[in-house]
Parts: C-alpha cells; sequence; structure tokens
C-alpha cells in the first residue's frame, strides 16, 4: 500500500498465540495496556505471518511491537529493540508459529524501504511455548516491568507526536 | 565431496520455511562405484497432536466450521468450507448460487494468499539460490514487492468476505453471518485487474528456474467437477482409476500410525501411496482451467501429465491467475443475496466434506445426533496424506544427487519436501532434516 498519510499515527501491535504458553504475551500485554491507551494510539493484535506484518503500518507510522522471544537468553530477560539501529536476529522470535515471522518480516521490510519512521520491539525470553500451556510465572512476573516501559514509551511518543504535528 | 564406501549422516533438526514442526532423516550408505544407495527416508512429524476430532466430539454441529478453522492460520477456508459442506449434507440444506459464489470467492482469496507465500516467499529461493526471500528481495525487490502485494490481494479478500483474513469468522452452516455488498467487492476490481498481470509476470520468472530433471509416476488424487477446476463439489478421482463420492473415501483410503510421525500417513487400500496438491488437481482438472491459464501453462511446455515435483511452483503461478480470473468472474456476477444464509435444523446422520486446500484436499466426516451434537469426527488433512509420498520423493531423489555435498544434499531433499508446501501444523493432527550415511 502507498503512503499517502501526511500524518503518520502511533500504532501499538500485540503479536503471539494466547494458546501456546508464553507466546501468549503479545495478546496478554495488549488486552491490559489498552484499556488505558492513550487516545493517539492505535491498537492491533496481529496473529498474521511475517509477511504480511508491513501492511500494517505506514512508512510514517511509529510502530510498537510486543512479541514473544527465543534466543536462548535467560528466562524473563526484557528486551527493548530498536529496529532502525540494527537488524533483528533471525529465529529471535522462533516461536511464531508461521514460517515468515517477526524478524523475517521486519528484515524483509528494511530491504524494500518499507520500515516505518520508527519501529520499536517490546519483547520478553519465554520459558516455555507448548500448544494449550499457560503463560509461564517467570514471563508474567517480567511482563509487569515491561508494561510498564511500553506505557512509558508510549506516552512519551504520544508527547513528541503532538510536539510534532501541532 | 562424500567418500566411498563410507556411512553419512546429515541431520537438519529443523527445517525451515515450512509450516509446523517436524524433522527428516535419511539413512544412505556411499557404494564403492560412487553410487548412494538409500537405506531409509522418514520424515519424523513431532508437531504435538492437537487432538481436534477427539474436543470435537460433544459440541454442537454449527461449531464445527470455527473450532476446524484453528487447525491451521494459512488454510482455514479449506477447514471451514469442508466442515460445513459435511454438515449441511447431513442437513440435507442446499444454499443459494449468491452464497455458494461468496465461498468460491472467499476459497479464491486463501489460494491466492497461501500459494503467493509459498512460491515467492518460501520456495523461490531455493531456485534461485538464496538462503531466503530477505536475500532474494535484495537483488530482486520487484518481484517481492509484487509478490507481497498479491499476498496481501488474497487476504483482503478473506477479511471483506470472511470478516478477518486468519480464522475467517463469517461462514457458517448455511451460509454466512454477513455477506459483502456489492460496492465493497467491487472495489477489488481494479486491484485483481492488476493481479491478473502480475500472476503471469511471476509465471514468467518462475518458469526459467533451473528444475532438476526428475519424475515419478505418481497416483495423483484430487476432486474433480463436470463445469469447474474443483474446489469443494465433485468426487475424488485419481489417474490411476479411483473414482468415488465422498462417502466412499474411506472405503478407498486407509490411515495408518507410524511410531516416526504424529500425523498419520495415509494410502490408496489397493496400490499404496499418492499425492494431492496442485500437481494432482491440474494434471486431473487441466481441461477445466480458464483458456489464459492453459496458455500460460502451454506456453512454458507444463501440461498434464506433469510428473516433475519441482515443476509445481510453475503450477501455484498458473492456479494463483486462475484463482484471480475466478475472483473477476464471481465479482462481476455478483448480487448481494436477500438472506445471508438459509435456515439450517440438525438431524441424526454422517456427513462428507471434502475441499481442496492450496495443499491438497482437506476430507472430514462427521456424524451428529437429532440434537445436532457430534458423535463423531474423523479429518485427514493434506499434508498428512502427502507423507508417503514426500518420503518416496527423497528416497528416489537422494541415489541421483549422492555425489553432492552433505549442505547441498540437505538443501536439496528441503527443497523436494517444500514441493508440497506442507502444512505439518495442520497434517498433527516444522522440519528436522537429518541424513544418516551408513
Amino acid at each position: 500500500m502507498s503512503d499517502t498519510t501526511h500524518k503518520g499515527r502511533i500504532l501499538l501491535i500485540a503479536m503471539g498465540n494466547p494458546n501456546r504458553g508464553d507466546d501468549a504475551l503479545g495478546p496478554y500485554l495488549g488486552m491490559k495496556l489498552r484499556k488505558t491507551l492513550p487516545e493517539l494510539v492505535v491498537f492491533c493484535n496481529y496473529d498474521g505471518d511475517g509477511a504480511g506484518l508491513m501492511a500494517q503500518w505506514h512508512l510514517k507510522d511509529w510502530v510498537y511491537v510486543i512479541d514473544a522471544v527465543a534466543s536462548g537468553q535467560e528466562h524473563g530477560t526484557q528486551y527493548i529493540l530498536d529496529a532502525h539501529e540494527k537488524p533483528l536476529q533471525s529465529q529471535f522470535f522462533h516461536y511464531s508459529s508461521h514460517a515468515f515471522g517477526l524478524s523475517e518480516g521486519v528484515e524483509m521490510a528494511r530491504v524494500l524501504d518499507r520500515l516505518p519512521e520508527r519501529l520499536v520491539i517490546f519483547g520478553i525470553e519465554g520459558k516455555d511455548y507448548t500448544h494449550g500451556h499457560e503463560m509461564t510465572e517467570v514471563v508474567r512476573l517480567a511482563s509487569e516491568q515491561l508494561e510498564v516501559e511500553i506505557q512509558k514509551t508510549l506516552q512519551q511518543a504520544v508527547e513528541e507526536h503532538e510536539q510534532l504535528y501541532a | 565431496m562424500p567418500s566411498k564406501g563410507k556411512s553419512r549422516t546429515i541431520k537438519v533438526d529443523y527445517m525451515a520455511r515450512v509450516e509446523g514442526e517436524g524433522a527428516l532423516h535419511i539413512k544412505l550408505k556411499d557404494l564403492p562405484d560412487g553410487t548412494v544407495e538409500v537405506r531409509d527416508a522418514k520424515l519424523n512429524i513431532f508437531e504435538p497432536p492437537r487432538f481436534f476430532e477427539a474436543f470435537l466430539r460433544g459440541r454442537e454441529w454449527t461449531e464445527a466450521p470455527d473450532i476446524t478453522a484453528r487447525i491451521c492460520g494459512i488454510c482455514p477456508v479449506a477447514y471451514q468450507s469442508s466442515s460445513i459442506t459435511a454438515m449441511e449434507m447431513i442437513a440435507g440444506v442446499t444454499v443459494p448460487q449468491s452464497i455458494r459464489e461468496l465461498r468460491r470467492l472467499i476459497y479464491c482469496g486463501e489460494w491466492i494468499e497461501s500459494h503467493v507465500l509459498h512460491l515467492a516467499m518460501l520456495h523461490a529461493p531455493d531456485f534461485l539460490g538464496y538462503d531466503d526471500a530477505i536475500q532474494m528481495a535484495q537483488d530482486h525487490p520487484q518481484v517481492v514487492k509484487d509478490a507481497l502485494r498479491l499476498k496481501k490481494l488474497g487476504n483482503d479478500i478473506m477479511t471483506c468476505v470472511g470478516g478477518r483474513e486468519i480464522h475467517p469468522i463469517a461462514m457458517k452452516v448455511g451460509g454466512f453471518y454477513k455477506t459483502p455488498t456489492v460496492e465493497e467487492l467491487q472495489a477489488f476490481l481494479p486491484e485483481l485487474e492488476w493481479g491478473l498481470d502480475a500472476a503471469q509476470a511471476l509465471t514468467d520468472l518462475v518458469a526459467t528456474f533451473e528444475f532438476p530433471d526428475f519424475e515419478r509416476d505418481y497416483e495423483f488424487v484430487a476432486m474433480r467437477h463436470p463445469d469447474e477446476y474443483p474446489l469443494w463439489e465433485g468426487r475424488i478421482v485419481s489417474n490411476k482409476g479411483l473414482d468415488c463420492e465422498l462417502a466412499e473415501f474411506f472405503d478407498y483410503i486407509e490411515e495408518e500410525h507410524v511410531r516416526h510421525s504424529t500425523s498419520l500417513h495415509s494410502f490408496i487400500k489397493a496400490r499404496g501411496e499418492y499425492h494431492v496438491g496442485p500437481m494432482a488437481r491440474f494434471n486431473l482438472n487441466f481441461d477445466q482451467l480458464t483458456p489464459l491459464c492453459q496458455e500460460v501453462a502451454e506456453k512454458y511446455g507444463v501440461a498434464p501429465p506433469v510428473l516433475n515435483p519441482f515443476k509445481s511452483i510453475i503450477i501455484r503461478c498458473v492456479e494463483t491467475l486462475w484463482a484471480i480470473e475466478e475472483s473477476i468472474r464471481i465479482i462481476k456476477g455478483y448480487t448481494q443475496p436477500d438472506a445471508p444464509s438459509v435456515p439450517v435444523a440438525p438431524r441424526a446422520g454422517r456427513g462428507y466434506g471434502c475441499s481442496e486446500a492450496p495443499r491438497g484436499i482437506c476430507f472430514h466426516t462427521y456424524a451428529i445426533d437429532d440434537k445436532g451434537i457430534i458423535q463423531d469426527a474423523r479429518i485427514a488433512p493434506p499434508t498428512a496424506q502427502n507423507q508417503k509420498s514426500m518420503e518416496s520423493d527423497l528416497a528416489l531423489l537422494v541415489p541421483t544427487i549422492g555425489h553432492l555435498d552433505d549442505a547441498a544434499l540437505t538443501l536439496k531433499c528441503e527443497q523436494a519436501i517444500r514441493n508440497y508446501d506442507p502444512c505439518i501444523s495442520c497434517s498433527c493432527h516444522f522440519l528436522k532434516l537429518e541424513i544418516d550415511r551408513e
């Protein structure tokens, strides 16, 4: 889709499968955050494949994504990754149930010059990605701090956005 | 180079660019004369069994479409179509033509998004020598941009007709919960017209790929409709004499459990393994394709019988073109139904549904009681039906490429599996490759 918007949006995208253990992080935090989101923030759950991810945003958007991480680090480790600073590692978001996941979607967008103006990914290293399992306690506890970080980031983004487009 | 007289083990723990979780184990011996003997080829599917059939029992008959749609995020419409038509068979309901056409349209959307994702993002990099589509996009950005746009077109059609692109929510037994307006559908026509050219350009590209010299005498199994390229109506036929009603499916087809897979293996009782999917549909229904699709296929010498599974990528392009043409036809003739669905009432009985998922026939049968409670459910997903054929392809392919080093051999084997666009999540009811040279 061509970018026809003069003014970009602030977009919060929650990715993941609510029924696959810690992969539920995105939908879980999304559900909590959306109740108190600033009016300017557009929220969406996205459970499609990474190939369709770039269709969710326009080039001028500021995009914030929440997804579980499976990088082999300590369970509960918090990540805040700026896609404009460095490429996402392939397999970092290994537990997307689709063959073309978040990392691939973001890196494809980079190659095709389709990265949005801002793209930040919030994640937590998961422990268990078994179908039908609940989110683990270690991830649930870590999510409380990440939730606060996301709220702060979004609030700051809203203020910057309002100043920029005032 | 492999050493003569040695055994080799090549292992790929998680095969990329397939949907689901599984592994491949190939045991082979390099013989003194330089040839290779395959001792064993197994597709180990370890995606956990999901017990859909078990938890359908005791549920309302009208819940089957929404529950079975959850089997797959890539081809939910196939599961919904098969379950809906099975239930409508039990209820003795025939839906009006306008609803039937809408069902065909959403199915076309699914074929477009699924085929384009697989052929352009997952399979084409194999042929062009790239590790993945991201690398491919650096050299072929327009190809990837067009493919993504085509895929989005398919997804958008699904969203418009089905309420959302993944696990659509508008389809039901008896029709739809809500139908789109004429204006909503006509808005797709300019993009579909663009898609006609884009799909042909994609065919022009993939037809230039170098295809391994590999053919097999498959038994192809697909649906066959007297007047149309098949989606969910008609008989189940093969090129070796199978020709049955849906109700007779398990008279001819048997499923068996094998130790190395959480998916049941299917075979034709009289003859053994068979092949479902685009090649089967194309070979058995070429005459039902549109003149344009036939012309595009024949331009590249692709006409039945196509026996080289690597050429399935060309057929996926042709089927994408077909789905675009069919979508245009449907939309141009569409009038919004007076009611989105027809009334349905349960009655005790058994019904059968079979539809052509992008990767092959997806067979369902259900028994319900007079209150509409599901008593029995049985589902044969396409990838489960193709497992034996995939294993045999590898057993026959590897001796022809045994001279390759382990890395190149592994890549070629992965490519051979991707010929089937396997959806392993569906079949369990991802892929680890292990080549063991004795």
